[in-house]
């Protein structure tokens, strides 16, 4: 039922653009203030949130989509823009931030949204999903939160063997794969409308 | 009725009134159950009054400038990508607000803004009067309860799934305003 190689071209661009690494300064940062404890109850909320939002999209999204006449393409637009927006504030180095919202341990903004589950995973998985399928996708969302859940359980080894700059150079590497994302979600979505 | 559907879950996603409740909240704190009521009244009242006017105003306006449907979708719908944005990057800090909120800024913008009047004008240009007249009246009386019940439905939600169902409504505005906007210049070209 599952196709190995098809499973692995749905998993890998999903896995990138969620991207759980780029999360971990922000994560550090919050996580200074908690016990231990907490700080795993803070790794299992982003990861829970983010999962609960892209798996919204990934079976609700098209139908829902559809009851206000709006099509993939230009939802791919439309969030194309917003990551490309995004993108371009950590390209500049500002921390990625939605609401200027004063930050509070049991927020999930803006780690989860729209860090893990932003505009262009959002676009992503319903492209994904309309190329192969929610099975697949949905699978491939679990792989890839667990993971992060992972990550974030690891954060303080990770962060060790990565030192913040390795962390920062991976955040701004990484708004360049966004911004790239970003353009092709744009592009694709502006030559499917034709 | 053709497009009643769409007009009511685009004008909803628009006005946002679920992502909008912590605001309400912090304008209408300290004050007790009957003067919220009373505020909440005159703050549809007048947000009514506005889209009504618009609705019914425009037709006249837009004849009278020679202005078609597809110059008011390209509008509309670089407006509600705007807002999209600012929905989704836009401070959540308040301005100081003073003791009279109900028509500034609870009435306009929060409940009849700029989205929502495009989406008003956009629904007039595609389906006539009748269809954007019951998707004001339905969507303003599902926001009235929402705010009337703002103080449960925050604590059944959370401020968080309010942030989120924030942001998942800045993507659908922002994609039903490309939407729009294709198909005016679709028109146009």
């Amino acid at each position: 039922m599952l196709d190995a190689a098809e499973f692995v071209e749905v998993a890998v661009p999903l896995f990138i653009i969620i991207n759980p690494l780029v999360v971990l300064p922000n994560f550090a940062e919050m996580s200074q203030q908690l016990d231990n404890r907490h700080c795993s109850l803070l790794s299992l909320r982003t990861s829970v949130s983010a999962f609960l939002l892209l798996a919204f999209f990934i079976f609700i999204g098209r139908p829902f989509l559809d009851l206000i006449g709006v099509s993939t393409e230009a939802f791919m637009i439309a969030c194309g823009l917003l990551l490309l927006s995004i993108a371009m504030g950590m390209l500049s180095g500002s921390p990625p931030t939605t609401r200027n919202v004063e930050f509070d341990t049991t927020s999930i903004v803006p780690m989860s949204i729209p860090l893990l589950a932003g505009p262009g995973s959002v676009a992503t998985a319903i492209v994904l999903t309309e190329a192969h399928g929610a099975g697949i996708v949905f699978a491939a969302l679990v792989l890839s939160m667990v993971l992060s859940a992972f990550i974030f359980d690891r954060y303080r080894t990770i962060m060790h063997y990565m030192t913040r700059n390795g962390i920062n150079a991976w955040t701004r590497l990484s708004s360049l794969f966004f911004a790239a994302i970003a353009v092709r979600l744009i592009s694709e979505g502006i030559l499917l409308m034709r | 009725m053709e497009g009643l559907a769409e007009g009511c879950v685009a004008l909803f996603v628009v006005m946002d009134p679920l992502g909008n409740i912590p605001f309400y909240l912090h304008l209408v704190q300290g004050m007790d159950a009957r003067e919220r009521r009373s505020t909440l009244c005159t703050a549809s009242a007048f947000a009514l009054f506005l889209l009504l006017l618009f609705l019914f105003g425009s037709r006249g306006i837009f004849h009278y400038l020679d202005i078609q449907l597809e110059h008011i979708m390209v509008v509309g719908g670089i407006l509600l990508v705007i807002l999209g944005f600012e929905m989704m990057f836009g401070s959540e800090e308040h301005k100081g607000v003073g003791r009279d909120i109900a028509v500034v800024p609870l009435g306009m913008p929060l409940m009849a803004g700029g989205g929502s009047i495009a989406t008003i004008l956009i629904l007039s240009a595609r389906y006539g009067l009748a269809t954007p007249l019951v998707c004001i009246g339905v969507v303003m009386v599902v926001q009235y309860a929402i705010y009337l019940l703002a103080p449960g439905i925050l604590s059944l939600l959370g401020r968080n799934g309010l942030r989120v169902l924030g942001n998942v409504a800045a993507l659908v505005a922002a994609s039903f305003g490309i939407q729009i906007l294709s198909r005016g210049v679709a028109g146009l070209v």
